[in-house]
């Protein structure tokens, strides 16, 4: 049997944490990760889902609530734990509904709407027919054989990450260099999805 | 190619260029392959991204349950802990013996509960592990120091919340290291870093004396800070 603790983060202190620098932002989602984490528990019980279950779906809303809060979604109306029992609560209530049909797709919460931001709707509508689920899936694949160093970068990049902070991070000598950097991790990339 | 549809996408072209860009995604195939291929791999490694965050929320979980399960544990041996921690503190009242030990804990809870924050919802590191340490999360704000320590090993002000940090886990050895590097440091206005030294050398057992004394003595020749409590101390120990 389970007890988590209930932490005493202030909703402010999350906030600019995951907003703030790298270091700060991680160890910030660990907090807010471990102060809700008891509503794993909750969940067993109040939706009958096995412990696994409730403590995957639990990391894919931790993974929603941080990206709100990154793109401005949250705006503050509701106190975080109430706003990440909804997200969870909706997510629980998904994953029952979908048990018989497709287990999985309640976890595809991908979009490619954050990346088409003040594109027109025209091109968007183009750009949107272009995403295609079966080559991302064939690229995760790869980009996990382009070497440490590319994925890393590929993955602070897709994350939003600027390349004055990806240096930082990585320790490159300048945003230029990652640029540079990245754009060969994509070539490289490119190379080895073409062998198929 | 790959260049110029990152400059589309981050926004940086001319509001032509845009245009230009635009109408050529319409009718060209090959910048159509291209760009698919940009968006694809975004949202690949976004995914993989996420897939390695989730298995460390799942490895934290994993934490959190065993933390939880020996701290149920712990209730019994809790209780024993505490029947023998009132007999030694009963004992240690009745030696009425204040020893090194004894001086630098009271040093350490009088003046270390609480570490300066800036008010104005600063969100660099080294504020995030001083809330940290406020909230009396050490181990998360030790964390954040050592990381910040990796990339600049001689920032004095790391270098003190880290030995302080190191005090409250009770990791003397490391308070000492942290300590010692910043005493090194003689182009600061103040430097605490021999008297936190002693402080934390005071701690370790057996009790190093004559180190302790050389240099507290130090402190005091030297008119560094925390002088006037190292005369206190040195007359007590």
């Amino acid at each position: 049997m389970i007890f988590f603790t209930r932490g005493i983060v202030s909703d402010d202190e999350i906030l600019s944490g995951i907003l703030g620098d790298s270091v700060a932002k991680r160890a910030t989602e660990n907090k807010l990760y471990e102060q809700f984490a008891y509503l794993i528990k909750d969940a067993t019980f109040k939706h009958q889902l096995s412990e696994d279950d409730a403590a995957s779906l639990y990391s894919d809303t931790i993974l929603v609530v941080i990206e709100n809060i990154l793109n401005k979604r949250f705006e503050g109306k509701s106190s975080l734990k109430t706003y990440l029992f909804q997200i969870f609560s909706n997510k629980c209530v998904d994953f029952l509904r979908k048990t018989s049909t497709n287990k999985m797709s309640v976890y595809k919460t991908e979009s490619i709407d954050d990346l088409l931001v003040a594109v027109p709707d025209e091109t968007k509508s183009i750009l949107q027919k272009l995403v295609s689920e079966n080559e991302v899936n064939i690229l995760r694949t790869k980009i996990k054989q382009i070497g440490e160093k590319c994925q890393q970068m590929m993955m602070a990049w897709s994350e939003g990450l600027a390349d004055e902070k990806i240096a930082f991070e990585m320790g490159y000598q300048s945003a230029s260099v990652v640029k540079t950097s990245r754009l060969r991790c994509l070539e490289k990339l490119k190379a080895l999805y073409k062998q198929i | 190619m790959l260049e110029r549809i990152e400059s589309y996408f981050n926004h940086t072209l001319s509001n032509e260029e845009r245009q230009l860009f635009e109408a050529k995604l319409r009718t060209d195939d090959v910048l159509a392959n291209e760009v698919a291929f940009y968006l694809n791999t975004k949202i690949a490694a976004r995914e993989n991204a996420k897939e390695k965050r989730k298995k460390e929320f799942e490895e934290l979980r994993k934490k959190l349950v065993k933390k939880n399960k020996v701290r149920l544990n712990g209730w019994i041996t809790g209780i024993a802990a505490s029947v023998l921690i009132a007999f030694v503190t009963w004992v240690f009242v009745q030696k009425n013996n204040v020893n090194a030990d004894e001086i630098a804990d009271v040093y350490i809870q009088e003046h270390f509960e609480n570490l300066p924050v800036k008010m104005d919802g600063s969100t660099d590191s080294l504020q995030m592990g001083l809330r940290f340490f406020n909230q009396k999360s050490y181990k998360d704000a030790q964390a954040i120091f050592d990381k910040m320590l990796e990339r600049k090993p001689d920032g004095a002000e790391i270098l003190k919340v880290s030995g302080i940090t190191a005090l409250k886990l009770k990791d003397y050895q490391k308070a000492v290291i942290r300590f010692h590097e910043l005493g090194k440091q003689e182009n600061l206005f103040t430097n605490p870093g021999k008297f936190y030294e002693a402080l934390a050398l005071m701690k370790i057992k057996p009790l190093n004396k004559k180190v302790v004394e050389e240099l507290l003595n130090e402190v005091i020749s030297n008119d560094l800070e925390g002088k006037s409590t190292a005369v206190e101390i040195l007359k007590q120990l």
